[in-house]
């Protein structure tokens, strides 16, 4: 079975500083994917490359059996990917519901759509996922007036909306209210159950990835430092050296 | 405390707009009538026209009216009014301003058809303005005979409504070019503002040149408002003409007559378009300008005379007994048009439009201004241009033979070597000097706008403006006490110092943490206050100081060393070297750059983050200024000087690098070179494609290497994803 | 979307249409009157085309008279045709319409470009497209007439060139309106929002910002050709005449960036603001008006219609919020 995202040998530099270096990376279809590591260990820098935000220095990029090395974002976008970002990314003067409406897939409605206003399905759609993220009453709110954990879900939300394959999701949790990480998590699980989607997770909390993932990438510095189930990663020594260092009970 | 500033705005606009609504349809200048109808007129012929009391023709436009109403006063006054069918009726004119802008000067001249029902017009002041107001008088079948718009574009139109009095642009160097080739002139440059007027102008004269066996040796043109004129000065140079041609408004004077004396260009004789005819140019240039030729439409010692207002010299008696002050030509030339009007009325006999049209067509008179008669262009080919020379520091009728105050001299200094023709080390080596010379200005010019926005993110629009202020201080102290620029530009660092420091308390604190719009709208606002403010004070003429350290060193026969810019480049080496040092051993330089490189940073480690910013303008505009007083003597001084340079600076900083002092020299002397060659190398269009270099550069820079060739205080971001 | 003009709004709108429309046909409004509105008419076409980048979009442009210079000349090009001796020239319609094509092509093509830039860097390479354009008409001599420009034949109907201007700007109105309310619309403001997350979101905001870009310039092109045909001349400084441009963002700020009514209410008030300063201030208008700009961005940054429309849900609200932003490079330096 081929991979829906295979990465290979991806490089980007930033002046004499290598951010990623040489990694291989792949998620399949309906996978569970956690992606870790210490802090500037470079894994915003991968996911701003895979994603195609940043130009990459070497290697290439597949998605959904297309070379996506080349592709701009919303290319890719199109080709069923979505992400999030650490810095949160939504459009801070329009609503809660108008966040979601623009986060559709936008190559399929044709020039009839472009020229109309959101259609009764993509509404519907809209309010269910409010309810499924439960923001239903927040619908009419401008978004850059939300707290930081509800414009987190906004913007899961958003990636949500476009009907991806795949999901990249840089610190879903950070800065949100611990009652609600568990939701979060069930939510994804979900997701990915019910309509095949498949999930790379950015994260610090490093349960969170162990809960749901099925394997666990590894990086640091720059350079991928092991791969396996995350049973396997909180053993193995390097892990521990590089990333747990010596508290590394404490952390688990 | 923000509610109660919204509030306040608000009222104050809500008052204006209220305003308005009393105002309403009055708010536009209400006519007055120049009549002195004392009764004993059978009636009035109503005239309008449209003349500017404001804007950039505003000069030219009170004396245009001045001449105009001249006329009303003699009609009226001293002739008993215009005689049709035997009766006499009193002439009015109805004036309004047109702010010395086409669209409102061809609306205007609508009004006065429309509203004001006038019988006939009399011309706006400028071609610009006159070719939009005839387009009107000619839809409506209104006659308008105008002395002050005398491109000849207009009258290759067909139209049957538009009599010009004065002599045609493509005829103004006739009589001048004349003389010389009876002098033995045998080649000729031409160099003019690539305009409407003064392509009519050359235009002409190259067909005058050639008509006299002249041959042209080169055309170059240049756009408008230029400041700097050496790359063509410079080419003529080794072309070694006998005479130059040249002009386009007042200011190409200046640049022309000065350029020439900077790189040793001294051919025979010097024919420029406009500016030798006005005593400013002897008062401004001193004894540089001596020898110079110049057209003229009229000058009251010329030799005119007719049966109306006598002789040239009886009519400006009589205009001084009413203004206070001799009639320029442009009063001359507004006189003798409703004067035409005047006597076509009275042989048609009537006010009818054919009629009148009709007696126009054949009218041939002679006059104060010279003889009159239309040709089927509505063109008066009758009157010869008059040619006029500084001699002695005064101005001189020298030709047409017939109005002629005096002989005209050729100069006979000696001309630079042989001439030097095609592409030669020479040329190089002259072009790479004009390069570095500019670039050194540019380095000077450039600094304070980068480190400012290198430092504090503000992009300081006005900076152009605030150059425009040091110059302005620096021509000041050399108007009053005779001081040398070079010597008064540590004062005006000082008190330009002080007034960045104003500004930075003022208005600049106000938009350091707000969008790059802001910052651009708000200065932008403070740059079009300055540019009226000083034109208030000041006057829009431009200004230029006098520095003992002027003309050009000759390092071989076609190679010069401009000597000003030569000590500037130097002092603008030594402000580069000194501000490097300080920004990277001092206390406070290192302030200044932990704060560019990250506020917030800087701010727990202890800087005065606000500090540092209030520090940084005001040594920044206090440099702005340092470079105004520094260019005062090369490049000209006037309120509207600043916007191309605050381009200028906005492209090399961009090229550059924000806030790098290596980045500020490097880009500068690369954009110099750059335009300096342009304008050398590429033949007639050379100047004005190197206006258009900095852009290209800034774009191609932007676009290929957003980060800037040179780094600098903080990142280019300029790219979108 | 859910931003509309009020029924107040609309209601005022559409009572200063009829009166707009019935203006003509009074005994006391001269010709001299028409033209002074369709002079303004003229400034508020081309102050809505600059809000449709500078406002929705966000890529303030500074150069946007180029367009209008293009569609004149492109226009006068074509009437004032000659081969060798008579004129051959093109009717008024179809080089009104081929000027406005043109401007909206060249746009596409320069926008391709510049708007790769962001912030001031597109602001100013706008500034020097406009004026690169501007000298490039001038060298241009056998097409262009060079400096000397060109003539037109002079055909001067006041009330028609009226109408035909007001018709044109209402209908732009009710175009910029009802594109608002569109997703294309909303996406030109996400992308204002946010452009690498509209980007990331499907958005191709190349092709978006760009076809926005040519159609204001389209547009402003379509307003070019009519001043042609109307001053009867073109020569490059009358053409291509930065206070166009200044115009546009002056009266747009005035009435409310990245609003609807925005420009159409501030270039209005700009023009009336304006004969009264020219009435009772003559030499110092110009220092008043520069006054303005600095308290009108300082201190009512919504414009009249934010002022208006107090409801903080508005996009009247957004320039606002948008000004109190740190300008971008810092937002994005803390990466990698």
């Amino acid at each position: 079975m081929t991979a829906l995202l295979e990465a290979r040998g991806v490089v980007k530099r930033f002046g004499g500083l290598t951010a990623v270096d040489q990694v291989d990376l792949s998620v399949g279809t309906g996978e569970m994917v956690g992606l870790i590591g210490p802090n500037g260990s470079g894994k915003t820098t991968l996911f701003d490359c895979l994603s195609r935000v940043l130009d990459i220095d070497a290697g290439s990029i597949g998605f959904n059996g297309a070379d996506i090395t080349r592709y701009r974002p919303h290319h890719v976008a199109r080709l069923g990917m979505s992400r999030t970002f650490q810095l949160i990314r939504v459009y801070p003067e329009l609503t809660v519901s108008e966040n979601l409406e623009l986060s559709i897939q936008w190559e399929r409605m044709g020039m009839r759509g472009l020229f109309s206003r959101t259609d009764a399905a993509t509404l519907r759609k809209v309010d269910s996922l409010l309810e499924f993220l439960q923001l239903a009453r927040l619908r009419d709110e401008r978004a850059g007036t939300l707290s930081g954990g509800q414009r987190r879900l906004l913007e899961i939300g958003m990636a949500l909306m476009s009907e991806p394959k795949l999901v990249l999701l840089d610190e879903a949790t950070s800065g949100v209210n611990p009652t609600l990480v568990a939701d979060i998590a069930d939510r994804l699980l979900e997701v990915n159950r019910n309509d095949g989607v498949a999930f790379l997770l950015v994260e610090h909390n490093v349960q969170f990835v162990a809960d749901l993932c099925e394997r666990v990438v590894v990086l640091n510095h720059g350079a991928k430092l092991a791969e396996g189930t995350p049973q396997q990663i909180m053993r193995d020594p390097a892990v521990i050296e590089a990333y747990f260092g010596a508290k590394a009970e404490g952390a688990t | 405390m923000r509610r109660l500033a919204n509030l306040a705005a608000a009222g104050v606009a809500l008052l204006a707009l209220s305003a308005c609504a009393g105002v309403g349809e009055e708010s536009t200048p209400t006519p007055e009538a120049q009549t002195s109808s004392e009764g004993g007129f059978a009636g009035t012929v109503r005239i309008g026209a449209a003349l500017s009391e404001t804007g950039k023709f505003a000069v030219e436009g009170r004396d245009s009216r001045q001449g105009y109403d001249t006329w009303v006063k003699w009609v009226n006054e001293e002739y008993g009014g215009i005689q049709i069918d035997g009766r006499r009726y009193a002439a009015e004119i109805i004036y309004y301003d047109d702010e010395s802008d086409a669209d409102t000067a061809a609306n205007l001249v609508q009004k006065l058809i429309d509203e004001d029902g006038v019988d006939f017009l009399l011309g706006p002041y400028s071609s610009g303005l006159t070719t939009g107001a005839s387009a009107i008088s000619e839809a409506n079948n209104v006659i308008m005979v105008e002395g002050n718009g005398t491109s000849d574009t207009m009258f290759e139109r067909g139209f049957r409504n538009l009599f010009l009095v004065a002599t045609i642009a493509s005829d103004y160097t006739k009589s001048g070019i004349e003389m010389l080739a009876g002098q033995g002139v045998r080649t000729a440059v031409i160099a003019y503002e690539d305009t409407s007027f003064p392509t009519s102008v050359a235009n002409g004269a190259i067909r005058h040149l050639e008509d006299n066996g002249i041959a042209v040796l080169a055309v170059e043109t240049y756009p408008k408002d230029i400041q700097d004129v050496s790359a063509i000065m410079t080419k003529f140079r080794d072309l070694d003409p006998d005479i130059f041609v040249g002009g386009g408004h007042y200011n190409d004077a200046v640049l022309f007559v000065n350029s020439a004396k900077e790189l040793g260009f001294a051919p025979q004789g010097m024919l420029i378009t406009v500016g030798p005819s006005n005593p400013k140019l002897i008062e401004e240039l001193g004894e540089d300008v001596n020898g110079v030729l110049g057209p003229t439409q009229w000058e009251s010692v010329m030799a005119y005379e007719g049966p109306y207002f006598g002789t040239a010299s009886d009519y400006a008696g009589y205009y001084q007994s009413l203004w206070g002050e001799p009639p320029v030509y442009q009063a001359a030339s507004a006189t003798a048009s409703a004067l035409a009007l005047h006597l076509a009325i009275e042989a048609a006999g009537s006010t009818d439009t054919d009629e009148v049209r009709q007696a126009l067509y054949s009218l041939e008179a002679d006059t104060f201004y010279g003889p009159l008669a239309f040709d089927d262009r509505g063109v008066n080919t009758a009157k010869p241009m008059g040619t006029v020379q500084v001699q002695d520091g005064r101005v001189r009728v020298v030709a047409p033979a017939a109005a002629a105050e005096t002989a005209f001299t050729l100069s006979t200094s000696a001309a630079s070597g042989g001439t030097a023709t095609g592409f030669g080390v020479h040329q190089v080596a002259q072009a790479l000097i004009n390069g570095i010379a500019l670039g050194g200005m540019y380095t000077i010019l450039v600094l304070g706008f980068s480190i400012i926005w290198g430092v504090m993110g503000v992009i300081n629009f006005a900076h152009g403006e605030f150059v425009m202020i040091g110059a302005y201080l620096a021509w000041l102290a050399n108007d009053l006490w005779g001081v040398e620029p070079f010597l008064s530009a540590p004062v005006v660092f000082l008190l330009m110092l002080g007034l960045g420091y104003a500004t930075q308390m003022t208005l600049v604190n106000r938009v350091i943490d707000r969008s790059h719009l802001v910052s651009l709208l708000v200065m932008f606002g403070v740059a079009i206050v300055l540019q009226n403010a000083m034109k208030l004070i000041f006057s829009a003429d431009f200004r230029r100081t006098d520095t003992s350290l002027g003309g050009a060193w000759e390092l071989t026969d076609h190679v010069t060393v401009p000597v000003t810019r030569f000590w500037i480049l130097l002092v603008a080496l030594a402000v580069t070297v000194g501000l490097s040092l300080f920004l990277m051993r001092t206390r406070l330089g290192k302030s200044i750059r932990a704060a560019a490189q990250n506020r917030e940073a800087a701010r727990i480690l202890g800087v005065n983050v606000s500090g540092v910013y209030a520090i940084t303008f005001a040594i920044c505009i206090g440099l702005t200024g340092l470079a105004g007083a520094l260019i005062s003597p090369v490049l000209a001084i006037s309120p509207f000087q600043g916007p191309p340079l605050t381009l200028k600076a906005f492209a090399i900083t961009a090229m550059a690098g924000l806030g790098s002092v290596r980045g500020a020299l490097g880009g500068a002397m690369v954009l110099g070179i750059v335009e300096a060659g342009l304008a050398v190398f590429i033949p007639q269009i050379g100047t004005n494609l190197a206006v258009v270099a900095s852009f290209v550069i800034l774009v191609a820079a932007l676009v290929l290497r957003p980060q800037g060739i040179f780094g600098g205080l903080r990142p280019v971001d300029a790219t979108a994803s | 979307m859910r931003h509309r003009l009020g029924q107040a709004g609309r209601a005022v709108l559409g009572a200063g249409l009829i009166v707009l429309a019935i203006l003509p046909l009074l005994p006391a409004v001269s010709n001299a009157t028409l033209f002074t509105l369709t002079l303004m008419l003229t400034s508020v076409g081309v102050a809505v085309n600059w809000n449709l980048t500078g406002g929705f979009t966000g890529y303030v442009d500074f150069g946007h008279a180029v367009w209008f210079g293009i569609g004149a000349y492109t226009t006068a090009i074509l009437m004032s045709l000659q081969s060798n001796g008579p004129q051959i020239g093109w009717a008024p319609i179809p080089a009104i319409g081929l000027g406005a094509l043109v401007a909206g092509v060249l746009a596409a093509a320069i926008g391709r470009i510049t708007m790769r830039l962001k912030g001031p860097y597109f602001s100013i390479a706008m500034l020097g497209t406009f004026v690169a354009m501007r000298e490039i008409v001038r060298v241009s001599g056998g097409l262009t007439g060079g400096g000397v420009g060109l003539t037109l034949p002079p055909y001067l109907n006041r009330p028609l060139f009226y109408y035909i201007q007001l018709v044109l700007v209402a209908a732009l109105v009710t175009f910029t309106w009802w594109l608002r309310r569109t997703r294309f619309g909303s996406a030109l403001v996400a992308i204002r929002e946010d452009e690498i997350g509209a980007e990331m979101r499907g958005i191709n905001t190349t092709r978006f910002k760009v076809t926005v870009f040519s159609l204001a310039g389209l547009s402003t092109g379509l307003f070019g050709g009519l001043w042609a045909y109307q001053n009867t001349f073109v020569d490059p400084d009358i053409a291509f005449v930065e206070v166009r441009t200044i115009d546009a963002v002056m009266g747009t700020m005035l009435g409310g960036l990245g609003t609807v009514a925005g420009p159409v209410v501030g270039t209005v008030a700009l023009y009336w603001l304006r004969e009264v300063l020219w009435a009772n201030l003559l030499e110092y208008h110009l220092i008043v008006q520069g006054g303005l700009l600095i308290v009108i961005v300082l201190f009512i940054p919504r414009g009249l219609v934010g002022l208006v429309d107090r409801r903080g849900t508005s996009v009247a609200t957004l320039w606002e919020r948008w000004l109190r932003r740190r300008p971008a490079p810092e937002e994005k330096r803390d990466k990698p």
